[in-house]
């Protein structure tokens, strides 16, 4: 009987990761931004293993080329602990570690990871190990959603920290790293990371000479253009509905844009309101469908401009 | 068996399978403006059309229908414009592409509407119906081809079953040709099922959810292993 309930839980662990990827599609179907993801991801993990917190932590560059550490997400269990015992200067340096390292560390005690007075801060509140994923890509990661515009996205490296307080098995541990290496895709097929950068150097290169042209430049006087996926109906399916324009307005917008048109001329003819269209446009970048030219036919960090007018 | 009875089965199927991607696709060109959505929605409303001809074709015995040059043009054009759509991804190319593409089915419509007082016979009909048909085969392989490179780059699911239904398509459209040189029932039959299996294969490909084909062979192997231990 016991052999049979301990097959019965095998199985159903086995069939966890298969259960929460099948999850994570249908989610991502509603999500317009990697920050939605990254607090699915810690949600799901904190709800569905034995994790008491979950950590999301990214680089992130500025455009005058300063490279800062960045909790994204943060999701635990408040009734066990404060926030400070796993949001601090500490911990963030070792994230920081760890991303700079680019290498995940599976399952270790909190000695072995963080310096002796963070360690036994973690270990008097009962969080005795952590383990830690890092994810690299050459896509893109957008800025945080709330971030200043002086963030530009660049190359995905995210360290994802789970402070425990007992070891969990390697079944579990292989299952999470399953989820989050298809998160990445998912997050990618779902244009929530922008593409890789062909410049020459790894991160986009934006010079603060075009920067402070494209901030002079009026948003209005911007040419939006259409973008096609590529894989569309080649490798990704086209009825899986990942395109749909969900913002009435953004498709409204989206319709009268005609490649040539600037965004006031779009505005005058629809009869739409800027703020309105600038909202919009906002969406339809977030989603990748369209991008900025300048009347010149250069193209535009519009997410930028848009950025400046919140 | 009603000699009528996989012809039909044929028709039926095409005609469900192509509407289906039809309505499904328009619907999702209405909410995401896509031009590409467009053009697969217009190319498969005009083979589900090409279904309806034929079953018409091989049923109607009332008054005499030449729905053959509707049937191969028409699913010919639709095919190509699937392919075209394959070959940039600029808006400027991919709308004049829906222009020339709505002008070619609306010809296309005509000449279904003049299936009545079209010529029964074809001119030289082992030539004009090995031509027609044939070109369906090739330019389904051309597009098996494009999947085939998608797949090799992406290795996702989506481009496996297309390439496979394309595949079959091809097969299908190709095996039939010898028969209008000499009629033969069995490859005539033969290549119909083979098109069936090809569009069933087309209707997997578009009704299972995206999923990288890395992926999942990531999630066998942990299956696997965690059914060994």
């Amino acid at each position: 009987m016991s052999s049979y309930s301990a097959d019965n839980n095998l199985s159903h662990a086995g069939r966890r990761p298969m259960v929460i990827a099948a999850q994570l599609y249908k989610a991502a179907t509603s999500m317009y931004h990697i920050d939605e993801m990254f607090q699915w991801l810690a949600d799901v993990i904190v709800a569905n293993f034995d994790v008491q917190a979950t950590q999301v932590w990214t680089l992130q560059a500025s455009r005058t080329g300063q490279i800062s550490v960045q909790l994204r997400r943060m999701v635990y269990q408040e009734k066990l602990f404060p926030e400070h015992i796993i949001a601090n200067n500490q911990v963030a340096t070792t994230a920081g570690q760890i991303l700079q390292g680019q290498s995940s560390y599976g399952l270790q005690t909190v000695e072995s990871l963080f310096p002796s007075y963070q360690a036994s801060l973690l270990e008097r509140y009962g969080l005795l190990y952590c383990a830690c994923y890092v994810l690299i890509d050459d896509k893109l990661l957008p800025p945080a959603y709330n971030a200043p515009a002086t963030e530009i996205p660049m190359p995905l490296t995210v360290a994802i920290l789970l402070f425990l307080r007992q070891p969990v098995s390697q079944n579990e541990l292989s299952a999470i790293n399953l989820i989050l290496e298809q998160s990445i895709a998912v997050a990618a097929s779902r244009r929530l990371l922008f593409p890789a950068s062909t410049g020459s150097g790894r991160l986009p290169s934006l010079t603060n000479n075009s920067l402070q042209q494209q901030a002079q430049l009026s948003l209005g006087g911007l040419v939006p253009q259409r973008i096609e996926d590529a894989d569309l109906l080649k490798s990704s399916n086209p009825l899986a509905g990942s395109l749909v324009i969900s913002d009435k307005q953004a498709r409204r917008l989206f319709v009268a844009i005609d490649g040539r048109k600037n965004v006031e001329e779009i505005c005058t003819q629809i009869g739409m309101d800027l703020k309105v269209a600038y909202e919009a446009l906002r969406v339809l970048l977030a989603q990748h469908r369209i991008q900025l030219y300048d009347p010149g036919g250069q193209l535009v960090d519009g997410s930028v401009l848009l950025e400046n007018l919140r | 068996m009603d000699e009528n009875f996989v012809p039909n089965l044929l028709s039926l199927t095409l005609f469900f399978v192509s509407l289906f991607i039809a309505i499904r696709a328009f619907y999702l060109y209405i909410r995401s403006r896509s031009r590409r959505i467009f053009i697969l929605s217009l190319s498969m409303g005009v083979i589900s059309l090409t279904a309806v001809a034929g079953f018409a074709g091989d049923n109607v015995t009332s008054i005499s229908l030449n729905v053959d040059w509707f049937n191969y043009i028409g699913q010919t054009v639709s095919f190509i414009f699937i392919l075209l759509s394959f070959f940039k991804d600029s808006d400027a190319y991919l709308r004049n592409l829906m222009r020339w593409h709505i002008a070619a089915s609306a010809l296309l419509l005509i000449l279904m509407l003049l299936a009545p007082v079209l010529p029964p016979e074809f001119p030289d009909p082992a030539v004009t119906k090995s031509i027609l048909s044939g070109s369906r085969g090739l330019i389904c392989f051309i597009i098996f081809y494009y999947y085939a490179i998608a797949f090799m780059e992406k290795e996702t699911r989506f481009s496996f079953l297309m390439g496979a239904a394309f595949l079959l398509l091809c097969f299908g459209y190709s095996i039939i040709i010898p028969k209008y040189i000499h009629p033969n029932d069995a490859l005539d039959r033969g290549g119909d099922l083979i098109r069936i299996a090809g569009l069933i294969t087309l209707l997997l490909a578009v009704i299972l959810p995206d999923m990288p084909y890395r992926a999942r062979r990531q999630n066998e192997i942990i299956m696997s292993r965690r059914e060994k231990y």
